[in-house]
């Protein structure tokens, strides 16, 4: 399992959920919300088609584009993040990829 | 700006009050087809930027030269775009402006034209060439002995400005 960390200040949360989305069918994703931060868990099942890291890498970088195009849009937010709570965890992969709740 | 490199991992630190967080985002985005990037707060005011890049022989060093003089070109765009913002909001309005097209004749029917609201006309552009080279009154007889009776006066009265002079044949 790979634990990526992202700053709320820095990704936008609709961004990182959007990710966690596009890559649900290659691993399980699952995302909790801490204060300030967004955590995502990725892991692929032994024999998977693709590696760990690549899926989870290739995720960091889809939402760093995403948060960057949407600021560029001029529609970035502070996405679900931004109330601070503690702990939403959505599970994951095939089809419940989590934080349903992060949609816009 | 502070680099440290791990493996084929270079980590970056940046002043924010140098490197907004516009430009960073802006070269972080011109990097994502070829390194990993993630971006991360080292402590207040100040970024971190890790890349790795994807190619497994790729020189990571190299990669964060690049990424470098990319951060400084994006920061001086920033900087330009902030100066600049009257000049590009005006040249976008006027070109809003001017995709609406002349007015129609309901538009003309509407306007409020009248004495009060005329344009004003001082080089007389909107008059006709007869209206304005017309030939003139004679010349009235004081004005005619004004300029016979001093010596040192001159002879003739100056022409008005946009007068032309009088034929050869009327005099």
């Amino acid at each position: 399992m790979i634990e990526l960390s992202f700053d709320a200040e820095l990704y936008d949360g609709f961004a990182v959920d959007e990710a966690a989305k596009t890559f649900a069918d290659f691993a399980t994703i699952a995302q909790e919300q801490l204060p300030g931060r967004w955590l995502v868990r990725v892991t692929v099942a032994a024999g998977g088609e693709v590696d760990e890291a690549t899926v989870a890498s290739e995720l960091d970088n889809f939402a760093l584009g995403k948060t960057i195009e949407r600021r560029l849009r001029g529609d970035a937010g502070a996405g679900p993040a931004a109330e601070g709570a503690a702990a939403t965890a959505g599970a994951a992969a095939g089809g419940a990829a989590g934080g349903g709740d992060a949609a816009p | 700006m502070d680099e440290a490199q791990t493996g084929g991992t270079v980590e970056l630190e940046l002043e924010e009050g140098l490197y907004p967080l516009e430009a960073v985002y802006g070269a972080a985005y011109v990097f994502i087809d070829r390194c990993y990037v993630h971006l991360d707060r080292a402590a207040p005011g100040r970024l971190r930027v890790r890349l790795r890049p994807k190619a497994p022989d790729a020189d990571g060093a190299a990669f964060a030269g690049e990424f470098e003089n990319e951060l400084l070109g994006q920061a001086w765009r920033v900087q330009i775009a902030q100066n600049h913002r009257a000049l590009f909001e005006a040249i976008a309005s006027r070109a809003v402006t001017g995709a609406a097209g002349p007015p129609g004749l309901d538009e003309l029917f509407d306007m409020d034209i009248g004495a009060d609201t005329a344009f004003e006309d001082p080089l007389g552009l909107a008059m006709s060439w007869e209206e304005k080279y017309k030939k003139k009154a004679p010349a009235e007889p004081a004005a005619a002995a004004a300029a016979e009776a001093p010596a040192e006066a001159p002879a003739e009265a100056p022409a008005e400005p946009g007068s032309t002079p009088a034929p050869e044949a009327e005099k």
